[in-house]
């Protein structure tokens, strides 16, 4: 008894250590790395407006002067839908800045939590974010 | 083809009737002949309101899944870049983007023609269409809306559909779509131009004739329309279709 | 602050219309207030047939102390996260390897959730989404319609009952009757693939759920949720996931195999 009860304490601790459950469709933390926080400024090349996750993609200049193309992942369209967004929001060619998260596995792929437009200052798609764009 | 042929194979596999997934229950209101039977003839039933009731489980004949113009008088307008796409799908060398083969949905029309029964559900201004065909609906509004295209629209696989009723026809119109529908597995192509009218008669208690009519003016140079019949299963039920339970072509295709 | 944002989200939500795609309705018979609002406290509508109407497009209430979250930035039902939300997680009555197997699951960052493999939520999950599901009632047959994945599901009242043999499935096998104002509903036939909850709460093709379903007015409606599995869970475990009505909005389509791109990121 006092053995299970050990476990189960040190999974909870584990858990909660591990953050508050970070859970969506599927978990935060399967692809990204909440301590590797990113800030980004580039130019939009692609717009994925579909389910699960809308992307977008940018080209973020190196020190060197070339672009990485970098993908960034945002909540499923219909949620940001009802919060006023359009697959138009966004343009290829728009000038953009980010807040996020790294993907754990290397590759240029972030989760967008705050997006920017370069030209406005408008902030697009959070929940926290101005009043959208007007039809 | 050996594509063709897979697809063909795993819709009938999936949709043989093994056994009863309920106990039988008499449904009310069906009309009998006097061995006990349904009565397949007997006239079309109509709603309180008087409107014709499309209600029940329909099956699609087969065929047109294949060829949605398999009875066409003349030649499938196509335009060149149309014909060009379709005899490159028909030929099996697009069959990595076939929808069906990554579990995307078949979208509209040829989902009402897929081999598995669908349902219709009437309500007082909405017609809801259920399928068994990877377990999915769709929905016609009937309430005077209309669809306003815009470039912000985001597309769809089924468009967005509103109906009315033309004497006891139901004419359903549907728009705003994704242009990655094939209108059937040899791979006619849609565009987001793409614009079904889909015609529902119910001649008597079980039969259904379905007329659609497909107006792309990006991929054909002017509408064509087929007739297909669909029969009532009167004591039908629709299974549970998960494509991607144990779809392995879906890994394949990335395999060169 | 975060909170007062949710709810600022959440009512944007629930107010805003379905954005361009149709022209404005005004044909529905809504009751509104006097500044032409949708009246969600007025009394719930009767079906033709005397029953309460429980038809309506319906939000599936976030967790009033919930912070954004995920990929989305955004705050769920709690019951969407963990069926268990309102019990400590050491009182969850499982049942040994279900206790392993959700460690398991919890450890693995929900790699393996069925929602990130574009297979079935099933029902616990598809009522507390952070997208809405539409009830459909006629006399016979009630259709719920789920945005998500955009599947779904038929309760059947007219005495229709699953065969013995029935064939076990993701959504298992539904019937309902009416207790006064409440639908019961009365779920069984699954198979055992389905996780209850995002955290990945396991459960054994023995699964019963019940759902009571009842319209408290016009803009609320609540799932009170039993989920009674002995193979995997000692004493049953009971939620109510509260919803609100869209008066406005209407379902979109949502299809996870348009681009599911997360799973070749998994490290």
């Amino acid at each position: 008894m006092r053995d299970r009860v050990l476990i189960l304490l040190l999974a909870i601790g584990l858990f909660l250590s591990a953050g508050l459950p970070l859970l969506a469709h599927h978990a935060f933390s399967a692809t990204f790395d909440s301590k590797k926080p990113i800030k980004l400024t580039g130019t939009v090349t692609r717009i994925e407006w579909q389910n699960p996750h809308a992307w977008f993609y940018m080209d973020v200049k190196e020190a060197n002067g070339s672009p990485t193309n970098w993908g960034m992942e945002l909540g499923s369209p219909n949620l940001l839908i009802r919060a006023g967004w359009s697959r138009n929001s966004l343009k290829i060619g728009d000038g953009v800045s980010i807040e996020g998260f790294r993907a754990k596995d290397g590759t240029p792929t972030g989760n967008a939590q705050v997006v920017i437009l370069t030209a406005t200052g408008q902030r697009l798609f959070g929940a926290s974010s101005a009043a959208p764009a007007t039809r | 083809m050996r594509r063709l042929f897979l697809s063909i194979l795993l819709f009938v596999f999936c949709t043989a009737p093994l056994r009863a997934q309920w106990t039988k229950v008499p449904a009310a209101g069906v009309p009998r002949t006097p061995d006990g039977r349904p009565n397949l003839s007997a006239p079309a039933p109509r709603l309180p309101d008087g409107k014709p009731d499309l209600s029940g489980v329909w099956n699609p004949p087969t065929g047109y899944l294949r060829d949605l113009s398999r009875d066409l008088k003349g030649d499938v307008p196509f335009r060149p870049l149309a014909k060009v796409i379709y005899d490159e799908r028909a030929a099996g060398l697009r069959w990595r983007e076939e929808p069906d083969a990554n579990c995307l949905p078949q979208g509209v029309p040829k989902v009402l023609v897929a081999p598995a029964p669908w349902r219709i559900v009437q309500a007082p201004d909405r017609v809801f269409f259920v399928h068994e065909a990877f377990n999915l609906w769709w929905q016609a509004f009937m309430d005077g809306r209309e669809f306003a295209p815009s470039p912000d629209v985001t597309p769809t696989w089924h468009g967005y559909s509103t109906g009315k009723w033309e004497g006891d026809t139901l004419v359903v119109d549907s728009r705003g779509f994704n242009g990655k529908v094939w209108l059937d597995q040899l791979g006619k192509p849609s565009t987001e131009a793409l614009h079904v009218t889909t015609r529902f008669r119910r001649r008597d208690f079980g039969h259904m004739n379905i007329q659609i009519t497909i107006d792309d003016p990006e991929a054909y140079t002017k509408p064509w329309t087929v007739d297909v019949e669909v029969n009532l299963l009167p004591n039908g039920e629709l299974l549970e279709f998960i494509c991607l339970e144990n779809e392995k072509d879906v890994v394949r295709k990335s395999e060169k | 602050m975060k909170s007062v944002l949710a709810s600022v989200a959440v009512l944007f939500i629930l107010t805003s219309p379905l954005s361009a795609q149709w022209t404005k309705d005004t044909s529905r018979n809504i009751p509104r207030t006097r500044d032409g609002k949708p009246n969600l406290s007025a009394p719930v509508p009767k079906a033709p047939d005397g029953k309460p109407d429980l038809s309506g497009v319906w939000f599936h209430d976030i967790d009033p102390n919930g912070k954004p979250d995920g990929v989305e930035q955004m705050v769920f039902s709690q019951y969407f996260v963990n069926v268990a939300a309102d019990m400590k997680m050491e009182e969850v009555p499982f049942q040994p390897w279900a206790k392993e197997l959700f460690f398991e699951r919890l450890k693995s960052d929900g790699r393996a959730s069925p929602g990130t493999h574009c297979k079935p939520s099933g029902i616990t999950v598809l009522n507390s989404v952070p997208v809405p599901h539409k009830i459909v009632q006629t006399p016979q047959l009630i259709l719920i319609l789920y945005e998500e994945n955009t599947v779904f599901r038929q309760i059947f009242l007219d005495g229709h009952q699953p065969a013995k043999d029935a064939e076990p499935r993701y959504m298992g096998y539904s019937t309902g009757k009416w207790v006064g104002d409440t639908l019961v509903v009365e779920t069984v036939g699954f198979n055992d693939k389905g996780w209850l909850d995002a955290m990945g709460h396991p459960h054994s093709d023995a699964l019963r759920l019940t759902e009571r379903i009842r319209r408290r007015d016009f803009g609320h409606l609540d799932i009170e949720t039993i989920i009674n599995d002995p193979k995997a869970y000692t004493k049953p475990i009971t939620y109510t996931q509260k919803t609100t009505l869209m008066a406005e909005d209407d379902l979109l389509e949502y299809f996870c195999s348009d681009n599911e791109k997360d799973v070749q990121h998994f490290k």
